[in-house]
């Protein structure tokens, strides 16, 4: 009707266009178009302007936002405490963990394979006697003879037989067994290599590669071939001498579980320790005590050669000969801490983000005590077996101000980007400022040696050295493994006053390892890979 | 009677996945919410390139509007559909972006790209029939709009939304989104109008 206001009326072809009118506007538009020239010429226009948009091309998304999407929400869930994030965090962690095959063969083999194709050794000490207040809960892994005198975590074991963490089903190659073992001393470290021998590691692994894998299977096949592109190398981890958070020997529960963390780092990173720089921004000092133990006692090296029932049942690799074991640029890094949480987390993002010098981060989080006891039995049982081949520990002094070696491009991108939980971190300032007093944290170096046999015979490993695919698709998953790093550290965060965290940084071997021909049947040089 | 429940499922069935995937983010599961950003993501791109004008901001936005769609998940109620709630996030955001002035740089980098190359060097089927000529001038005129009355057009024409919908998106009343988007047709007109005296027959032809 002509009474009304025009732009009133103007303003329903709009709707008429779009078909959202009640029947009675739509009547009141179609009489008036039927009257009015104007009307019709206005609508035609109106829809003209419509269609020109609606052609409008589509643009295409440059890339998937999801990953990045995720790491973003990650951390902003830890620095900030979202409701989302607590949401999470409390009711989904242990499914989240059950997705992360941390039952303990699979654990041993990592270790193991990752030793293997670093070519490394890794001493583990024997708690010490005293009780050292400083470190406690120190991995503590008993001189063989002492096997039938693990009483106390044997109980634990028996009365909790907690099953955290099984290598998911898809997760082919890998046997998923149930961590039901029977818990009896003498049997223990049979079982543990019995455990470990029906793991089929060579096929499974080997055929995981990167991309091609479904992301959750990725992440464990990240994990897997973290050991050391040490994939089909598999071998012999038979008694991969794990670091197990001792918590029976002396003490009465204690509430830290140890957390492992495995870097896949650069070999300068590594070279130059840049990790202590990490930690110091983070209030932890890096020491190194001295483990006065005999080697029996104390030092352990988990080399590649196992005890020959793991081994019998696995790919079979050749034992590599620790006669000579030459000395070879360190590939590998271990750090035992002992911090808050809220430093480690700094920790973690810190080496999340500086993607100049690490490549990848995972977590594991150990905490079943089966596990743990499998696989201090299996250590154990290599530890018997090599009792007296490797020197204790030498004492290596580090000072924070020996670290500065981040680059300033890196110490950019460590500053910049992650959450600073702790005021060094926050100040940005360098570490010459550290003051001793502040630190809140600390943390040793396990002394490491390392044997180019190892390495060349290690593997069977798929060398993932100068792979761009592999390490793109580290730095791809590094989102996921990072963020379950972070879930799995709050649920830790929720128990604990301190964390203990291993750190295990090890490197992609492209020093030349002198290789020895590998007697098995590996390709050549190995590799520790992420 | 399956049958009939099998026809009648289809509508509610993205929804369905949305709720399924959002309790199981909840429930402590990345992957899923991986899988909504996937599944939304190159609308929300798309929509969100016409409204800020610029691949990248677009693409800023989009990841931000994600990341707080993540963060505040559990605040999310069910009764909207998640793609709404979710754009409103992106909507939200792409104002506070555009506020910090930079649309009518970014668009021409957007024309010169649709005109002869899009971001991806992919021209839909569509486009290349419409043509380029036509699709740099509805850039260009775009780009003269405000914000608020690109963001309406966007949803309405890019994204085919209900007025119900725009409303809630954008959190107007319906009446309010009516005449809004009258007035964005209106304006958009005003734009394309001398242009359409052009080419005329470009134009024509669409109707």
């Amino acid at each position: 009707m002509s009474a009304e206001t025009p732009q009133f009326e103007d303003e329903l072809l709009s709707a008429y266009l779009d078909d959202e009118l009640g029947p009675e506007e739509r009547a009141r538009v179609e009489a008036h178009l039927a009257a009015d020239p104007a009307a019709r010429q206005l609508l035609d226009e109106l829809r003209t302007v419509s269609q020109s948009v609606k052609e409008l091309p589509r643009e295409s998304l440059p890339a998937d936002l999801s990953e990045a999407v995720l790491r973003r929400a990650e951390r902003a869930m830890l620095s900030s405490k979202s409701s989302t994030g607590e949401v999470a965090v409390a009711t989904g962690l242990v499914d989240v963990l059950r997705k992360i095959p941390i039952g303990r063969s699979r654990r041993a083999w990592a270790w193991a394979s990752m030793a293997i194709a670093a070519g490394l050794v890794i001493m583990i000490f024997d708690k010490n006697p005293e009780g050292d207040a400083d470190l406690p809960g120190e991995v503590a892994v008993r001189d063989a003879t002492e096997v039938g005198k693990l009483p106390p975590l044997e109980l634990r074991a028996a009365n909790e037989p907690e099953v955290v963490g099984q290598p998911a089903a898809g997760f082919a190659g890998v046997a998923a067994k149930p961590q039901e073992v029977p818990l009896v001393a003498d049997e223990a470290s049979k079982v543990a290599t019995e455990e470990l021998g029906r793991t089929e590691w060579g096929s499974g692994v080997a055929g995981r590669r990167g991309g091609e894998v479904a992301r959750e299977d990725a992440l464990e096949s990240d994990r897997f071939t973290f050991g050391g592109g040490a994939a089909g190398n598999v071998a012999t981890e038979g008694a991969a001498m794990d670091v197990v958070k001792d918590e029976s020997n002396s003490a009465p529960v204690q509430n830290t579980d140890l957390l492992v963390v495995h870097v896949n780092a650069k070999p300068e990173a590594l070279e130059q320790k840049l990790i202590d720089g990490v930690l110091a921004r983070n209030g932890i000092v890096v020491e190194d005590s001295v483990e006065e133990s005999a080697p029996t006692a104390g030092s352990e090296s988990q080399l590649s050669d196992s005890s020959s029932t793991a081994a019998a049942t696995r790919e079979p690799r050749s034992r590599p000969s620790r006669a000579n074991l030459p000395q070879a640029p360190p590939n590998v890094d271990v750090v035992l801490v002992e911090a808050e949480p809220a430093q480690i987390a700094g920790c973690l993002s810190e080496i999340d983000a500086d993607r100049a010098n690490y490549l990848g981060i995972e977590v594991e989080d150990q905490r079943s005590q089966a596990d743990q006891l499998a696989e201090k039995k299996a250590s154990i049982d290599w530890k018997q077996h090599n009792r007296g081949i490797v020197p204790p520990q030498q004492k290596v002094q580090v000072a924070p101000d020996n670290n500065l070696y981040l680059n300033a491009e890196g110490r950019q991108i460590a500053i910049g980007n992650y959450a600073a939980q702790t005021p060094l971190a926050e100040s940005g300032v360098a570490m010459e400022s550290i003051d001793q007093s502040a630190q809140r944290g600390r943390a040793t170096r396990m002394q490491t040696q390392f044997g180019g046999d190892f390495v060349a015979d290690g593997s069977g490993a798929h060398s993932r050295n100068g792979d761009p695919q592999l390490f793109g698709y580290q730095a791809q998953n590094q989102a996921e493994n990072y963020g379950l790093a972070r879930r799995a550290m709050q649920k830790i965060v929720a128990k604990a006053d301190t964390l203990q965290v291993l750190f295990v940084l090890t490197c992609p071997t492209e020093h030349a390892v002198p290789a020895a021909p590998p007697p098995a049947t590996s390709p050549p040089p190995a590799e520790t890979v992420p | 009677m399956s049958e009939h429940a099998l026809r009648t499922a289809p509508p509610s069935d993205a929804a369905c996945d949305d709720a399924r995937l959002i309790s199981r983010t909840l429930a402590g599961d990345p992957a899923a919410f991986g899988q909504l950003v996937v599944r939304y993501q190159d609308r929300l791109y798309n929509a969100l390139v016409r409204v800020l004008g610029s691949a990248d901001d677009a693409r800023d936005v989009a990841q931000d509007a994600f990341v707080q769609a993540f963060l505040k998940l559990d605040t999310f109620r069910g009764t909207a559909a998640f793609y709404t709630w979710l754009y409103r996030i992106a909507f939200n955001l792409a104002m506070s972006h555009a506020r910090r002035g930079r649309p009518t740089q970014s668009l021409d980098a957007v024309k010169d790209d649709c005109g002869r190359e899009p971001v991806d060097g992919q021209l839909t089927p569509e486009a290349e029939l419409v043509g380029r000529e036509e699709v740099m001038l509805v850039h260009r005129a775009l780009g003269e709009l405000t914000a608020e009355y690109r963001q309406i057009i966007v949803l309405r024409e890019l994204e085919s939304c209900s007025y119900e919908q725009i409303a809630q998106i954008l959190e107007l009343p319906i009446g309010t989104v009516r005449s809004r988007l009258f007035r964005a047709r209106l304006a958009l007109r005003d734009q394309l109008a001398p242009m359409i005296k052009e080419y005329p027959a470009n134009i024509v032809e669409k109707i």
